[in-house]
């Protein structure tokens, strides 16, 4: 199988970032033993014995991270697309301080945390590739900092719109100017820190401006440029390669 | 669970065509009501008095529930 096919083949490009992994690090992936699950929608990703010691890898679906307050009210904390790395970070702290789950039904690979670190420790281009994960990712969480602390409901809103179509163009899973929303108007409220009416309101601002459009599952970028324009957007955070 | 349609006025009328379901009308008057404070946050708040409303739908389009959060402002001496 191609590697550009085979399930880590999105892990592979991922991780080569800027300049692709040495061939022999790239088959080292391709040969990872894995343990894929396809887990309905609106469900926790668990770890056996409440302890991570596997990674997981998002093969195909939308997931989130969150965290709850005793009131059962959550904040999402990301959102994870094909490709994505969502808990690579329990690789060294395995006792988890967040949740996952998944947002669509979804298709997760589990890799052991020994045989992560076995790539890591043979291939250092891979260690390397780690290191910049999570780092991105902390950059991530530092721009919806600013979202959440700064920005008004519509720039949330359309500075998640432009961040999610980015990264979703990245991995090959946006069609134009349009891409998969399977996202709820309580989940853009959960992510954003606002009220389900509120949220409603602002997409209809949107709308009515004319820079997206919102139908059946799939977010319509109408125009690009007035949505950035909207979400003060640079796309610097997300270190995202052509 | 059904779906209700809110309605916003504050300054212009804003109608609901998308609306949002609920478990029941009461948890939808609640996230209508705290969607107040979320609503004013955003706004320039320049006159005094001023009002911002939610009119609650249900799904046969009859009005069945309206909160209203006013704003108000007013000086204790000689304005400045």
């Amino acid at each position: 199988m191609a590697l550009s096919k085979s399930p880590f083949g999105l892990l592979a490009r991922r991780l080569g970032g800027d300049a692709p992994l040495p061939v022999a690090a790239e088959r080292a992936i391709l040969g990872l033993p894995l343990i894929i699950r396809t887990i309905e929608a609106s469900r926790d990703i668990k770890y056996e014995g409440g302890t991570a010691d596997h990674c997981c890898v998002i093969l195909d679906g939308w997931t989130c991270c969150y965290q709850s307050l005793t009131d059962g009210r959550c904040q999402i904390l990301s959102f994870h697309v094909p490709g994505d790395l969502p808990d690579l970070q329990s690789l060294y702290l395995p006792s988890p301080d967040l949740g996952m789950a998944t947002v669509t039904r979804s298709i997760v690979a589990f890799v052991p945390h020994a045989e992560m670190r076995k790539l890591s420790d043979q291939y250092p281009a891979i260690a390397q590739a780690f290191w910049r994960e999570v780092l991105v990712s902390a950059a991530t969480h530092r721009a919806w900092i600013t979202s959440l602390g700064r920005r008004d409901a519509r720039q949330k809103l359309a500075h998640l719109f432009c961040e999610l179509y980015l990264r979703l163009k990245a991995v090959g899973f946006t069609d134009g100017n349009s891409m998969p929303m399977p996202l709820r108007q309580t989940d853009f409220a959960d992510a954003l820190g606002l009220t389900s009416v509120h949220v409603n309101r602002m997409l209809k601002t949107l709308r009515e401006e004319g820079v997206i459009d919102l139908y059946a599952r799939r977010l319509v970028i109408s125009d690009w440029e007035a949505l950035c324009a909207v979400a003060d957007f640079n796309p610097k955070y997300l270190h995202l390669t052509d | 669970m059904a779906r209700y349609f809110f309605d916003v006025s504050n300054g212009g009328d804003v109608s609901d065509d998308v609306g949002l379901v609920f478990d029941d009308a009461h948890t939808a008057s609640q996230e209508a009501l705290r969607s107040l404070p979320d609503m004013v946050k955003d706004q320039p708040l320049t006159r005094m008095g001023e009002k911002v409303s939610v009119t609650m739908r249900d799904d046969h389009g009859i009005p069945v529930y309206r909160a209203t959060l006013t704003i108000e402002g007013e000086w204790l001496t000689r304005q400045p």
